[in-house]
């Protein structure tokens, strides 16, 4: 079966998502506008108007709720699909923990956004990442077309049997969510029969199978719960390289866990994560005219995290550059957390260093990249590990 | 005997007394098996939230804000799968959502503003014992005035916040109050709210605990019913805006047996209960 | 309390992760029930008869049966509803301090029912019972010591046992007949009705010396008459007395449930069977107070003949006032409610919070308690409106 290509339209991040959640044929959609996000909402009110998207639209007076009426909804039968930011993912934290912890599959297109306060409504990807231990499957897009395709592979991979977690597509604020790209739309029946159909064969509210769904156990099932969860996650990663395979052979895109650029050589690889992972590509190219190894891994998912692949990717190399648009406070940044500890039993590992760079938005450039990675592998002595970068006042 | 069927089998873990005992019972038997309900994590979810359970019908119980948009999301779930032929309707299921004051009134009120205002398709029971019960007897917003909780232990000072009027205000089809002392109005209310089928319906059942309320477990029933009797507790429904209230047929009784009866009001003084029967006294319907 | 098995899932028996069914639910999982039987501290106990008449009269006097015969005029069989637990009407109508009309229910109505009124007709009246008849059957001799109203009431339920009684005078006490000038001519006719059953009533006082004539001996006065050591000490089987210790009986029904509690006593040993099984069936109220009428029950203890009673007017009453004792019984009678009659209303299976109460398949006006699930909360109890339900302490260990 040869590759299927659909329309090509101009598109922002944020219609793309909506035309993904179209093409998946979502059935109940909670939502609540915020900056960025709100546009998603508004296309997706558009297509049910149109009669182009058969669902129901519920406008929920907030994130809390959306997250809820989601569950709900899954919880019946019904496939759904809600987005959120910053301020508002962070009303619906104990929400994500609740779905995950009743494997309700459904889908959250988080549209990454500086969390208060200060107020930014431009991106960093803090917002997301402090729901990483909520047990939800986190993929992390580069552009608006991959942001489309991530939401139908979402929905593949989240109504997996072997996995049943609730998944979030991330995209950055404004970067993708409002910036125009041309996006390949794939035909509806296509996508259709790439997704399926949401039949649920463990919780389901129906009078004729009554079953409590939420309930107390402590301390004597709830270790057994969550070893369900972890279960779930190891599968996720075999399900997601399968997904994606399957979204390649059948669309022509797909890149499963993670996206290596030039590592097989690189001396130093540089780990990015979302639409800086293209600015970094253009400064690894510019890197190796000037003779430098410089090679590329993009996290695509998150969660559950690629640890084999990054171990894959990085091991033969001298250093590895983890540019982290996020920071955790008192720490350092998260996917240098997780980056280390996936690195840290090799016998002889590389050097891992930490930037922090593009908080609330702040623009990053190819050529501060390629400055930083100058500067770190220099050898000049007082190089911390972690790092921030283009802070006025501590250049 | 058929009068007697209910779908809540014995073997439950409400104290001795509790009135969410009956109340389950009665809502189950007018809304029957066929039915979907969403729980808020309060004393009257407990046979949804336990294990083992008593309970036959199927049940949701996603924390204590969410029972007011757990009922819009499986209501709006139902609709869509219904459109879309994938659910075959087995008759009509009826969706209810059942919490307690706290998860009502308070941490629940913007989920159950945002429920009524779109007016989504469900029956919501409130139970009321007010105080935050499940977590020990502390004051709710639909605590009365003067009551001793372990958060008021002098009395509260502020009112009760009238939650069957704010509901009416946000112009849904139905609101009630309703009293365990009176069970076939209870079952007639939940009746008429089952057959509106439409809209969001809303009834606020008033629950006598008592352990928080300091009466003897039997006296339940007969505290439930002296406050209807003494005026307390109106019985009324608000159907599209027109109030309908129930009339006493014998007189009204001193609210001094009402408050008498409770050790949460053993340090009202005689004064501020006559104060309270002047206030009642103006209710009563001249003859 | 003590419990032996807890509630909730037993860890020894606990799910492993793969068993567990996934998403937070326990559909599947075997669903044992919980019973929450072990909370209970007391018990109730659906009870026919159990009007709250009857549980404070200490001679469990069927107050309601009693006044549901008047009701219908069948004035023949209420006096033989009275005479089976209680010998002494007019007394009582005299003497009594009526703790009955103190729990009537009617008395949240209109005032209570006056029990007095009862009583008055029923001696007025002057009906006798006909003595029990045992052909064949030797009646043995049972030795009372006293000729208070608690010996010679012991000796009416022996009479109606089967036994015969031998009332002897107490030492150093006056006979009931004597305590109370007033009301000779009363209790004249009562203690004559009394011996008609077949009781002997010999004016000589007890001395130690001749328990072997009998099969047993009752010592109903508080002082341990025959127990003086000059006469010899007394050591043989069959010896019965009134708890040390116990306090002095209140009121004249406490004084004749008294006697017939001791009548039981010995008739149960007599026969071999076990003290505690039997008056424990027959006991009825929250306190505990024999019934002669359930110790009869099953018919064990019943003679070969029922008991008729022979109609007489007593010499007191002239017919008119008579028609007036009549008509003021039955009015009395026509107010009462009832009670301890169950009417198959079902509040009690509405409102019981753990529906632990079902109507039994068999009788319909029966309630059955589950109790492995009751928790003994008491609201069965405070709803009814017939007083069906009794509650009684729990005691022993738990299943």
């Amino acid at each position: 079966m040869g590759v299927k290509h659909g329309d090509k339209k101009m598109l922002t991040g944020n219609y793309a998502v909506a035309y993904g959640a179209r093409l998946a044929q979502v059935e109940v959609v909670p939502a609540y506008p915020i900056t960025p996000q709100t546009q998603i909402m508004e296309k997706l009110v558009e297509f049910i108007e149109k009669g182009e998207l058969k669902a129901r639209f519920v406008p929920v007076e907030s994130e809390h709720s959306a997250m809820t009426v989601a569950i709900a909804a899954q919880a019946t039968g019904a496939r759904s699909f809600t987005a959120s930011s910053s301020q508002g993912l962070a009303y619906m934290h104990e929400n994500l923990f609740v779905a995950s912890g009743l494997r309700l599959p459904l889908v959250l297109a988080v549209v990454n956004r500086g969390l208060a306060m200060p107020i930014s409504i431009h991106p960093d990807q803090t917002d997301s990442l402090a729901e990483r231990d909520s047990g939800c499957i986190q993929f992390y897009a580069a552009d608006a077309q991959e942001a489309l395709d991530l939401i139908l592979q979402a929905y593949r991979v989240a109504e997996d049997q072997d996995v049943l977690l609730p998944v979030m597509v991330c995209l950055e604020g404004f970067l993708i969510s409002h910036f125009t790209e041309i996006v390949e739309v794939p035909d509806q029946a296509e996508a259709k029969d790439f997704v399926g159909d949401y039949t649920s064969r463990h919780v389901i509210l129906d009078p004729q199978r009554p079953m409590h769904i939420g309930i107390l156990v402590n301390e004597h099932y709830y270790t057994e719960y969550r070893f369900q969860q972890k279960q779930a996650m190891d599968s996720a990663k075999k399900v997601i390289k399968k997904v994606a395979e399957e979204y390649r052979a059948r669309f022509g895109r797909g890149h499963g866990l993670v996206e290596s650029y030039k590592t097989e050589d690189a001396q130093i690889v540089i780990v990015t994560m979302g639409a800086l992972s293209g600015v970094a590509k253009l400064a690894v190219d510019r890197l190796r005219e000037d003779g430098i190894k410089a090679g590329l891994v993009r996290l695509v998912a998150f969660r559950p995290f690629p640890k084999d692949e990054i171990i894959g990717c990085c091991r033969a190399a001298d250093t590895v550059v983890v540019l982290d648009r996020n920071v955790s406070l008192g720490s350092s940044g998260i996917i240098y957390l997780e980056v280390s500890s996936s690195l840290c039993n090799l016998s002889s590992g590389p050097r891992i260093y930490d930037v922090i760079l593009g908080l609330g938005g702040r623009d990053i450039g190819q050529e501060d990249i390629e400055e930083l990675v100058k500067k770190l592998t220099g050898r000049v002595p007082d190089v911390q590990d972690v790092s921030w970068a283009k802070v006025r006042g501590a250049m | 005997m058929e009068k007697d069927k209910t779908f809540i089998r014995p073997g439950n873990f409400f104290c001795p007394g509790c009135p969410a005992g009956i109340i389950w019972k009665l809502i189950l038997k007018v809304l029957g098996p066929n039915c979907i309900a969403s729980i808020g994590s309060t004393c009257v979810g407990m046979p949804a939230i336990l294990y083992p359970s008593p309970l036959d019908i199927p049940t949701l119980h996603v924390g204590m804000p969410g029972p007011a948009a757990a009922l819009s999301g499986i209501s709006a779930a139902l609709e869509i799968l219904a459109e879309k032929g994938k659910r075959p309707a087995r008759g009509n299921i009826n969706v209810f959502a059942i919490a307690g004051d706290g998860g009502t009134a308070d941490i629940g009120m913007a989920a159950l503003s945002g429920a009524a205002e779109r007016n989504d398709n469900g029956i919501y029971f409130c139970f009321d014992n007010e105080a935050y019960m499940n977590t020990g007897i502390q004051r709710s917003s639909l605590t009365p005035r003067k009551s001793w909780t372990t958060t008021t232990p002098v009395g509260k000072f502020q009112t009760k916040k009238d939650l069957p009027t704010i509901m009416a205000a946000h112009r849904i089809p139905y609101v009630a109050t309703a009293s365990l002392g009176f069970p076939n109005d209870f079952i007639a209310k939940i009746k008429k709210a089952r057959d509106l089928k439409k809209g969001f319906r809303y009834i606020h059942i008033l629950a006598p605990c008592p352990i928080g309320w300091g009466f003897p477990s039997e006296k339940t029933v007969e505290v439930s019913r002296l406050a209807v009797e003494t005026g307390v507790w109106p019985l009324y429904e608000i159907e599209s805006g027109v109030m309908r209230q129930a009339q006493r047929k014998t007189a009204r009784k001193p609210v001094s047996q009402y408050f008498r009866i409770q050790k949460r009001f053993a340090h009202l003084t005689d004064d501020e209960i006559d104060a309270v029967e002047a206030v009642l006294r103006k209710t009563e319907t001249p003859e | 309390m003590r419990k032996k098995a807890a509630l909730g899932p037993d860890p020894r028996k606990a799910f492993t992760y793969q068993e567990l069914p996934i998403g937070s639910t326990i559909t599947g999982l075997e669903r044992d029930l919980a019973r929450t039987g072990t909370w209970r501290f007391y018990r109730p106990v659906f009870a026919p008869g159990s009007a709250p008449c009857r549980q404070s009269c200490a001679a469990r006097v069927d107050i309601a049966a009693v006044m549901a015969k008047l009701k219908k005029k069948r004035f023949e069989e209420a006096c033989l509803d009275f005479m089976l637990e209680n010998p002494f009407p007019g007394t009582c109508a005299r003497l009594c301090n009526r703790p009955c009309e103190n729990a009537c229910n009617r008395e949240k109505v209109d005032g209570p029912i006056s029990v007095r009124a009862m009583e008055e007709f029923i001696f007025s009246a002057g009906f006798r019972l006909r003595p029990v008849v045992y052909p064949g059957r030797e009646r043995r001799k049972i030795a009372i010591v006293g000729a208070g109203i608690i010996g010679l009431s012991s000796a009416y339920f022996l009479a109606r046992l089967g036994y015969r009684p031998i009332v002897f005078r107490g030492d150093g006490l006056e006979s009931a007949s004597g305590r109370d000038r007033r009301y000779d001519g009363v209790m004249a006719e009562e203690i004559d009705a009394i011996v008609e059953q077949g009781v002997v009533i010999w004016q000589d006082r007890w001395t130690g010396n001749k328990t072997e004539e009998f099969e047993a001996v009752y010592l109903s006065v508080s002082q341990t008459a025959g127990r003086d050591p000059d006469r010899g000490a007394i050591s043989r089987e069959g010896i019965f007395e009134r708890t040390k210790g116990a306090p002095d009986c209140q009121g004249v029904d406490q004084a004749i449930e008294e006697g017939k509690r001791m009548a039981v006593t010995i008739d149960a040993h007599l026969r071999g069977k076990g003290n505690a099984s039997e008056t424990r069936r027959s006991d009825i109220g929250e306190k505990g107070g024999i019934s002669s009428d359930l110790y009869q029950a099953d018919g064990s203890n019943r003679g070969d003949f029922e008991v008729k009673v022979t109609g007489g007017v007593s010499q007191k009453a002239d017919d008119e006032e008579l028609q007036k004792l009549r008509q003021r019984a039955v009015e009395e009678a026509m107010r009462c409610l009832n009670c301890g009659a169950c009417t198959g209303c079902g509040q009690c299976i509405l409102y019981c919070p753990e529906g632990a109460l079902s109507r039994s398949s068999v009788a319909s006006r029966t309630i059955i308690v589950d109790y492995a699930f009751c928790k003994g909360c008491g609201i069965c109890r405070n709803e009814c409106p017939k007083s069906m339900f009794v509650f009684k302490k729990e005691e022993g260990e738990w299943e």
